[in-house]
């Protein structure tokens, strides 16, 4: 029989750099799993990465074993990357930081089509363009 | 010890949004590297050690702008999550003379063992972990009386007390964290042993001419990639180096780099998917 799952652990967190610190400390603490053995692993797992921040989710069973899944960068992250901004705007209605263009875009949201449970490529380049403009980064059309 | 308070910063949603990453971004944007998502309540939130006002309100007004419906604020105090770990660290025989136990067990140790008493705190190394065992393991068939030895990576200093009690001479040990350094400095005094913690990347914290009788590393496989070529000026002719933290697929990688440099595989031990090795110059 399949293991009782507990919880389910959704953390970013940058590539080969997981330290007991928060955010990983309180809550693997709490789910009271092995925090330096899965950092371990996970900072192993994704140095080739180093530089980006990465979705991971730990999922818990109830004999406190665990299992977990790296996922593609942050999307904000492949933006940035893409547009060649270093940060997105505090303001983004007002500031615009730099500008995504279409292929660009398309790039971002196929890398990521996996993460977004689509087949929709379409619906992907939405999503992406949404954070785009909520980093003050402009779409090109 | 006084107790440390960090300060967590949620944004709340009404409903998840497709990508949280534009939220992740505002953190980051204030140096707070890493966040984490719940769903219940549905937010994201991320911690600061001490954050000044400013930072609160950048960050605020920040995380309102890409579409928080709230911001909650709370402190959190470290001792709630910071000894959770405690409860997976108990006392073991590790090789055939150490005994490593954490500070709150009673001693098991028999005549003629190495004792090695630890508390880690937030640093890597207690013993409990495939990659620590194996290194000690590779130390006890390495070490000669009065050895010079470099521990880079040393995390709690773990391996640094067990090369003093194998007899080195000296043992300088370094790491890139903080945190790490102070811990094995306070290991350091808890067994008894002399050795210098010095904070910082690689060798570049070491005298440039210093060289070793032996060099560990326990780190990861791609740091140890990039240490390869400086750990071989490093070791003495006959020296060794003794590398750990490779995952069993990046193995090949590390034992390609480490004889392209001109190091020869001397042990090779493997456990749970981990590999340690110890090599030649």
């Amino acid at each position: 029989m399949a293991k009782k799952i507990t919880g389910v652990i959704k953390l970013n967190i940058p590539a080969g750099k997981g330290t007991p610190a928060p955010p990983v400390g309180p809550a693997l603490g709490q789910a009271g799993i092995n925090m330096m053995e899965f950092l371990k692993k996970f900072n192993e797992q994704t140095a080739p990465q180093m530089g980006y921040v990465l979705p991971v989710e730990i999922t818990v069973f109830e004999d406190r074993s665990y299992g977990f899944i790296v996922k593609q960068p942050l999307v904000s992250d492949l933006i940035k990357r893409a547009a060649g901004v270093e940060k997105g705007a505090s303001n983004p209605l007002k500031d615009k930081v730099g500008v995504l263009s279409k292929d660009k875009l398309r790039e971002v949201a196929k890398a990521k089509m996996k993460d977004f449970n689509t087949e929709d490529e379409e619906m992907a380049m939405r999503i992406v363009a949404g954070s785009a403009r909520s980093m003050g980064i402009r779409v090109e059309d | 010890m006084s107790q440390r308070y960090w300060t967590l910063i949620q944004a709340n949603l009404k409903v998840a949004p497709h990508d949280w990453s534009p939220f992740h971004d505002a953190f980051e944007m204030v140096g707070i590297p890493g966040t984490v998502i719940t769903e219940q309540p549905v937010a994201i939130g991320g911690y600061a050690y001490e954050p000044d006002d400013e930072t609160i309100s950048l960050l605020k007004s920040t995380l309102f702008e890409r579409g928080a419906s709230s911001v909650s604020i709370s402190q959190v105090e470290e001792e709630e999550w910071s000894e959770s770990w405690k409860q997976f660290f108990k006392p073991r025989r590790i090789g055939k003379r150490f005994w490593v136990r954490p500070t709150w067990e009673e001693s098991e140790a028999q005549p003629g063992d190495l004792e090695i008493v630890l508390d880690p705190g937030q640093a890597f190394g207690t013993g409990d972990h495939p990659t620590t065992r194996m290194c000690l393991e590779l130390l006890e068939n390495a070490v000669s009386p009065g050895d010079a030895i470099a521990d880079v990576g040393c995390g709690s200093g773990i391996l640094s007390v067990g090369a003093c009690l194998l007899g080195a001479g000296s043992v300088i040990a370094s790491d890139i964290d903080k945190a790490s350094v102070e811990s094995a400095e306070e290991n350091a005094t808890r067994n008894n042993v002399k050795y210098t913690a010095l904070e910082g990347k690689g060798f570049q914290v070491y005298e440039p001419s210093a060289v070793f009788d032996g060099v560990v590393s326990n780190i990861i496989s791609a740091a140890l990639i990039a240490l390869a070529p400086e750990a071989h000026q490093r070791v003495k002719p006959g020296g060794w180096w003794i590398v750990s933290g490779i995952i069993q697929d990046n193995w090949p990688d590390v034992l390609a780099t480490a004889q392209s440099v001109g190091f020869a595989l001397d042990e090779r031990l493997e456990e749970d998917q981990w590999v340690a090795a110890r090599f030649r110059r």
